[in-house]
């Protein structure tokens, strides 16, 4: 079952199927000219279904971004490993999250654009929290930094902040399914102020094969 | 409508979008701050939207107006960014509200006036491509380096404005400055950047 059928399995998990409502409707009209009656229509559930589950549009939103940042930080952190070095730590981190997006273009759109900047402040604060264990883990590599000294307070943020911008984007023009694509500037970015140039490219040049096999895997199926 | 008046409107437009919000602000309140009659508003915009579009546009293109001021002299590539950031980082600590308009507001009432964010920080884009020069390693950076490091001041920039701290933002310049380096000069020789800018502040 393809991620765009299961929107229409409303028997199956009607909680899920509205929150699924939710997020595209947000990335195709907005949150503000998102309705209830407009989730019900798409989903072709009852309005008593919907108040089964959630007392209004904003808290069909908060679930919404509750459900991909709880997935998110579950890809991010089944990939850790503490035998594995931490810049690995981070590319299997951004596969894991790049390849989530892929699949659920709407959802992705809900976390990294929505609920940043087009829904309530309740939902912004819900992004931040998800975004500062991503910030944190982005940090431990500080401790890698070299002679030049220690990049600033923000560098992860920022780090981020940058790999962001670009997911963003692709999102916002309806390329999430390509994202893999652009793994080498995703990780390049993350890692570059605590390994240095070096040894970011040659991280980024794995997450350029990943992408690459991908891409065969694909074409071969 | 002349400039000064039609800059008038823009500016009411987007105070009432700071203050009320997209759907209690009010294109009469505006009008009327401007000194602008309903039959000129009708006869310059369509709408409330069009209106409201053409006002974030003008709010843009200020900003990245005086972004680069300088930005064609003989200045080495790491001070021009720095002078621009400075420019900027103080515009937008002086302007919290536009701020505020500018990365939220605005880009929050639906997908299209997104798209114009998305846009805006295309628009710094251009100003990073001398950078690549910068490399101390001889592969070529990843094709969206410069995006990346425009994205990295957006997320600091973006953070303390929708925390209320727009104000800091101008002493923080020397650590934004390390994120927009760093990708193209690597973290030494940025870091020796943000300590020189540090120590000139």
């Amino acid at each position: 079952m393809s991620s765009t059928d299961r929107l229409y399995c409303s028997d199956a998990d009607p909680r899920r199927a509205l929150i699924e409502a939710m997020a595209r409707s947000c990335m195709e009209r907005g949150y503000e000219d998102t309705t209830i009656d407009g989730l019900l229509a798409a989903t072709g559930l009852g309005r008593a279904t919907f108040e089964q589950w959630f007392a209004d549009k904003e808290a069909c939103g908060l679930a919404a971004v509750d459900a991909i940042l709880a997935e998110g930080l579950a890809a991010v952190f089944e990939t850790f490993s503490g035998d594995i070095a931490e810049g690995e730590s981070v590319l299997r981190g951004l596969v894991a999250l790049v390849d989530l997006f892929a699949e659920q273009p709407a959802m992705a759109s809900l976390a990294m654009i929505d609920s940043r900047q087009r829904m309530p402040r309740a939902a912004h604060e819900r992004y931040a929290s998800g975004f500062a264990m991503l910030i944190a883990m982005v940090d431990g590599l500080r401790t890698n930094a070299g002679a030049g000294g220690e990049p600033p307070p923000c560098a992860a943020l920022a780090a981020l902040g940058g790999s962001e911008a670009i997911v963003r984007r692709e999102i916002a023009h309806g390329r999430a399914s390509a994202l893999r694509r652009l793994l080498p500037d995703l990780i390049y970015s993350a890692l570059v102020p605590f390994l240095g140039q070096r040894e970011a490219l040659r991280i980024a040049r794995q997450g350029q094969r990943l992408a690459e096999s991908h891409r065969f895997q694909s074409e071969s199926r | 409508m002349d400039t000064d008046r039609r800059d008038a409107l823009l500016r009411a437009m987007l105070d009432e979008l700071a203050h009320r919000g997209y759907e209690e602000m009010s294109v009469e309140r505006a009008s009327e701050v401007a000194g602008i009659t309903a039959g000129e508003f009708a006869a310059e915009y369509r709408d409330k939207d069009e209106c409201l579009f053409a006002a974030y546009d003008r709010l843009t293109e200020a900003m990245v107006e005086k972004a680069s001021v300088g930005c064609d002299s003989d200045e080495p590539w790491p001070e021009r960014i720095r002078s621009g950031l400075e420019r900027l980082l103080e515009e937008v600590a002086a302007q919290p509200l536009m701020a505020e308009v500018l990365t939220r507001a605005f880009p929050g009432i639906r997908p299209a006036a997104y798209e114009r964010y998305v846009a805006l920080l295309g628009r710094f884009v251009p100003f990073m491509h001398e950078g690549r020069d910068y490399s101390e390693v001889d592969e070529e950076l990843p094709g969206e380096v410069e995006l990346l490091a425009v994205g990295a001041a957006e997320a600091i920039i973006f953070g303390e404005v929708d925390a209320g701290r727009a104000e800091r933002l101008p002493r923080m310049m020397p650590e934004i400055l390390f994120s927009v380096l760093v990708p193209f000069m690597g973290p030494d020789r940025a870091a020796d950047e943000m300590r020189s800018a540090a120590a000139a502040t």
